[in-house]
């Protein structure tokens, strides 16, 4: 078992009455795993991610459950502990690749971060690794991309400098929340065939959050589908499409565009 | 190198409007130089000599452009009240202004950077919010009035340094530079409260950043985070204000200058003025124009290297 969510509850205390956003949330990975995660905005797929990741640590929340990974509770160990595992084992990509890279640091520094904080590496070893994952990302002239700024650089483009940078550790989980949202279709589909490649060739495990289930259908095996912070169904990909058993799930199908639904 | 080009010309073009200007204010503005040197009592036959003399009898444009011809080849013209060149005057004070302006700019600096990252990390706690009172109270107390605070409580209670016991960095160097630190914290200290409220904004906000959360995401510590990611980010409108804070304090040394008894470019200025010495009050304006002309093409660097995006057009 590579990760094991149990009973995972997180609720705001940032307004008078507190609010609970993800309820009795379990889930289960194995390695090369590629597992979707839907439901529309506001659902708590996002906040379920965050947590996964260790990126929620604000005060004004409270978080119950357990979250194990690599037989480790990452819900209640030190922040110290959790950090060997950020970045290095598990990575993860976000919806907005505009903002999402540092402007004023170089995309080689940035997509080599993870090789210095987590590995004893010399810098040549780290550029040399750097450049493959750029190469591995499917980016053109790794080279020329290495010296550039995120400025210089369409959306897609970054994202997948964002994938790189995510994946120079070879994590075993990759989250991916929203990667494709804020991109056209064209790269989508790209993006997706990426993830899909690593995923393949690396063996990592990827979890995709989305509100797209025809993207999910294309690339996942496993599909959790959630609503108001509850999960409403948990089933493989063929399951969820061919023998939708909630009315939501029935409804989400029902909205994909009639055309790719032949 | 283009750029660099193009900088030079609009520094050049700069300084020609300022220097324009400043000749057309002087001849506008009442009070007749030769009759200030020669006092109310001298015989009209006499200030019509000085007149001719000084060429102050000349078309509007003649003077203008003889005086602007002899400035670029050095030539600032002689002093009418200290009948020495204008050149030699302002060079013999110019170091002391540098240094006292250096001094403050080299104070408000570090300060800046010191308190605004411990207030951003410690936001919201007891030294902050300390901090953010005491910061709003220099803010509103002009320098000037600082100066004569310091005075007061370092130089005559504390005792620290003799309040007009000026040293003369012929004399001694250090002592000159142990003098000017007083009333360069005096300039200092408004500015560095305003600049690190502004960096303290300015790196909460880079806080909620995305690229943050991505530099959590890989493992980074939250030093890591503040050293490596958000300071770069938040200093950009730091520089900014740095730049016109510097410019402010070379002209508001000229303000303390006269607190601190300090025999610099201010004191110069202002006796040329009420002297009508056109020659060397003209020079010294050019001058300062010059230098926050300089200050600002170094800013416009400075920006281009903290943040690339600014690389790119022009």
């Amino acid at each position: 078992m590579l990760l094991e969510v149990r009973d995972l509850n997180i609720e705001f205390h940032d307004h008078l009455v507190p609010e609970t956003v993800v309820y009795d949330f379990d889930m289960q990975m194995q390695e090369g795993d590629i597992i979707g995660l839907v439901g529309e905005s506001g659902s708590g797929k996002t906040m379920t991610a965050l947590a996964i990741a260790g990126l929620l640590r604000r005060h004004d929340m409270k978080k119950t459950g357990q979250i194990i990974f690599d037989n480790k509770d990452l819900l209640t160990c030190p922040r110290s502990v959790l950090r060997t595992y950020q970045g290095d084992e598990i990575s993860m990509i976000f919806q907005e690749p505009m903002t999402s890279l540092n402007p004023v640091m170089k995309i080689g520094k940035q997509v080599e971060e993870s090789l210095l904080l987590h590995h004893k590496m010399s810098k040549e070893e780290r550029k040399k690794r750097a450049l493959e994952v750029l190469k591995e990302v499917e980016l053109a002239d790794p080279e020329k991309v290495y010296e550039q700024y995120p400025h210089e650089l369409s959306g897609g483009m970054r994202q997948r400098v964002m994938i790189a940078a995510a994946i120079v550790g070879n994590p075993k989980l990759l989250i991916a929340d929203e990667p494709t949202t804020a991109l056209d279709v064209t790269i989508q589909a790209q993006i997706v065939e990426l993830l899909k490649k690593i995923n393949r060739e690396r063996k990592m495990a990827v979890l995709f959050i989305s509100h797209d289930l025809s993207l999910v259908r294309t690339l996942c095996n496993r599909v959790i589908v959630m609503k108001g912070g509850y999960i409403v169904e948990d089933a493989s990909t063929e399951e969820i499409f061919l023998n939708p058993k909630e009315e939501y799930t029935k409804n989400l199908i029902a909205a994909i565009p009639k055309c790719e639904k032949k | 190198m283009k750029a660099i080009l193009k900088k030079l010309i609009t520094m050049i073009i700069t300084l020609f409007i300022v220097s324009f200007l400043v000749f057309l204010a002087f001849s506008v503005i009442p009070g007749d130089p030769a009759l200030s040197k020669l006092g109310t009592q001298a015989t009209p036959e006499a200030l019509e000599a000085l007149r001719e003399e000084m060429g102050l009898n000349e078309p509007f444009f003649t003077r203008y452009f003889t005086w602007i011809g002899s400035f670029f080849t050095g030539d600032m013209g002689t002093s009418y009240s200290y009948g020495i060149p204008v050149s030699e005057l302002i060079m013999d004070k110019l170091p002391i202004t540098l240094v006292l302006t250096g001094i403050a700019l080299v104070i408000m600096m570090v300060f800046t950077v010191l308190l605004g990252i411990y207030a951003a990390r410690h936001e919201g706690g007891i030294i902050d919010r300390i901090l953010m009172v005491v910061n709003q109270i220099i803010m509103a107390v002009p320098a000037f009035f600082a100066g004569i605070i310091i005075c007061f409580v370092f130089g005559l209670i504390l005792k620290w340094f003799t309040p007009g016991a000026f040293v003369s960095y012929e004399k001694d160097f250090g002592g000159f530079v142990a003098y000017l630190i007083a009333p360069a914290v005096a300039i200092a200290l408004p500015k560095c409260a305003m600049a690190s409220k502004l960096l303290r904004s300015s790196l909460i906000e880079q806080g909620n950043m995305d690229y943050i959360r991505t530099a959590y995401s890989r493992g980074n510590t939250t030093k890591g985070v503040l050293y490596r990611h958000a300071l770069r980010n938040a200093m950009i409108p730091v520089v900014t204000f740095w730049a016109m804070a510097y410019t402010d304090m070379i002209a508001g040394s000229v303000v303390i200058e006269q607190v601190f008894g300090i025999p610099g470019i201010g004191r110069i200025l202002l006796t040329g003025i009420s002297n009508r010495d056109y020659p060397v009050v003209m020079a010294i304006i050019c001058l300062l124009a010059l230098f926050i002309i300089v200050a600002n093409t170094l800013v416009d660097l400075i920006y281009k290297w903290i943040d690339p995006r600014m690389r790119d057009n022009g």
